[in-house]
């Protein structure tokens, strides 16, 4: 337990623009975080900083070590990255050569059955046989999702990692994900999609650099100008709920179809 | 300009991908093509730009035919009429400069340097970007700008299909409400047949007019939106995504016995649940 994230007033800018600015913001271990934010915020730049692939000196602690170039290789041993379109990452070029070869980078034993059996756990196995050149879009980051998992670590960045994966998969690899956060992983998902929220529990919104909100989902949804004031869209049911809740309909915002449903129809 | 898929199929070292697929995809109307990952739709588009070629089958694109022969005829004038925007645009830019960008595709088509830059203010104008964007590093834009430049650039030379592969990828609100927009006033006002794939399923409930449903290579369902849409029980077991708002008529009906008809745009429904409630 504690903070796998801490970050003080870090300020990066990208050529002279600013990126982020005075930035702070902590992440607790066992916690699943959804970041969002306009386009141009900051939340893949903030990203590549926890990976180490843009350099800052500023305060940045990730479980409980700065972050500096000395020891880089051993924060991507316990931070994984995860983009929205991983095919230039790739270095195999089967499914299953790729997932061991993360193994073999960190020389770990019994690779083919840690493999077998993260690809099972996930419902993946049929795609271990195939090769790397053969995937549609959302496999390839189904098998980018795999490859970070393979390792353990302890921090997953999603940044619109699964974009072009189905709804009902999503939901099947999520729920397993929740379950891993229990057992120690922190997950912090980058989206787009505000439906992504309801995965987890917290939530942080970022625009132009700065942190916006950061609680609950709830407290979150409670207010359509957290998501308003940002160029956000709301989850479909709460800004559903916001419009009744206009007409004196509801008198609350409801997070949930069902709970909707009975609100409107006593 | 019509598409029209007749019995295609396609494969890679044998694994079939598209099977006996048949689907139509008119002008004046924006076709969704939506299904699993992996059922096929950047497929069509490959064959469709004449990056493969079909195993059997034809396709037919008002004169032009694509079969197992390849197209029997001027594959430059084949493609002055399509357009293709790939799900990432930015991997195909190799300029520094936007204008190099619109230059390299006009150069292909034989446009004189007056009437490329007719062309290129035309298409700007189009989609709603000031020319200073010319003289910008693709690198340098935002993942909604670029996708404005794209569509730009493939508006450049006046095709009459558009074919674009998930549309909506980093696309906030402000940057998706600018796209329906944009995409409805090509459809109607410039008379386009706009082919896409994609899968953000509110997006296609909201700017689709026509659905074909894609699993394994094979048509699972097609036709207007509104049809589609109501075979909630065969999409669902396929594993397809329901619209939210479809999701939440079904809910209703399923807890209420209350019925809901079929809206695309959320003010419709708000409207409708306060007649009904």
């Amino acid at each position: 337990m504690g903070k796998i994230v801490e970050i003080q007033n870090l300020s990066f800018t990208y050529t002279n623009r600013p990126i982020l600015t005075n930035f702070n913001l902590s992440l607790m271990s066992n916690r699943f975080y959804t970041l969002l934010g306009p386009t141009g915020s900051g939340k893949s730049t903030l990203a590549r900083i926890l990976i180490g692939l843009e350099y800052s000196h500023d305060y940045i602690k990730i479980d409980g070590k700065f972050l500096n170039p000395k020891n880089i290789e051993g924060i991507r041993r316990i931070v994984k990255l995860v983009t929205e379109s991983p095919r230039g990452d790739f270095v195999t070029d089967t499914v299953s050569k790729e997932l061991e070869f993360e193994l073999k980078c960190i020389e770990e034993k019994k690779i083919p059955e840690k493999v077998k059996s993260l690809a099972s756990k996930y419902g993946f196995e049929y795609l271990l046989s195939r090769k790397m050149w053969e995937l549609s879009d959302g496999e390839t980051q189904i098998v980018a999702l795999l490859a970070a998992l393979v390792t353990n670590p302890k921090l997953l960045i999603l940044d619109e990692a699964l974009s072009q994966v189905d709804r009902k998969t999503k939901d099947r690899i999520f729920t397993l994900l929740k379950e891993s956060v229990k057992e120690g992983l922190t997950v912090l998902q980058i989206t787009q999609n505000s439906e992504d929220v309801f995965y987890g529990n917290e939530m942080i919104i970022i625009d132009e650099g700065q942190v916006v909100f950061e609680g609950s989902v709830k407290d979150a949804l409670h207010s359509e100008r957290n998501f308003k004031d940002h160029q956000l869209e709301l989850p479909f049911i709460a800004d559903l709920s916001n419009k009744l809740r206009y007409y004196h309909k509801i008198s609350d915002i409801q997070i949930s179809d069902k709970k909707l449903v009975d609100a409107l129809w006593k | 300009m019509e598409i029209k898929f007749d019995k295609v199929c396609y494969g890679v070292k044998g694994k079939n991908i598209l099977n006996d697929l048949s689907f139509e995809a008119k002008s004046t109307k924006i076709t969704a093509l939506i299904g699993p990952t992996g059922s096929g739709k950047s497929s069509v588009f490959d064959l469709l730009t004449l990056k493969r070629i079909p195993k059997d089958g034809k396709i037919s694109i008002e004169d032009y035919e694509i079969t197992r022969k390849g197209i029997l005829s001027s594959v430059l004038a084949y493609h002055s009429k399509i357009a293709y925007i790939p799900s990432h645009p930015e991997d195909t830019f190799s300029y520094d400069s936007i204008l190099k960008e619109f230059f390299s595709v006009l150069e292909k088509y034989n446009y004189n340097l007056v009437k490329r830059r007719q062309h290129i203010e035309d298409a700007l104008g189009i989609v709603g970007l000031h020319s200073s964007y010319l003289y910008k590093d693709p690198f340098s834009l935002s993942s909604g700008e670029l996708r404005l430049i794209s569509l730009a650039i493939a508006l450049s030379y006046n095709p009459k299909v558009l074919l674009w592969d998930e549309p909506t990828i980093g696309l906030d609100r402000e940057g998706k409400k600018a796209l329906i927009s944009l995409l409805t006033r090509l459809k109607s006002r410039y008379q386009k047949t706009i082919l896409i794939a994609s899968h953000d399923i509110d997006f296609v409930n909201q700017i689709a007019d026509e659905i074909v449903v894609l699993k394994e290579g094979k048509v699972l369902l097609s036709g207007k939106k509104k049809d589609v849409f109501s075979e909630s029980e065969k999409l669902m077991k396929e594993g397809i995504d329901l619209p939210k708002m479809v999701q939440f008529q079904k809910e209703v009906w399923e807890r209420k016995k209350v019925k809901l008809g079929y809206q695309s745009d959320k003010n419709d429904l708000v409207k409708e649940i306060l007649r009904k409630s």
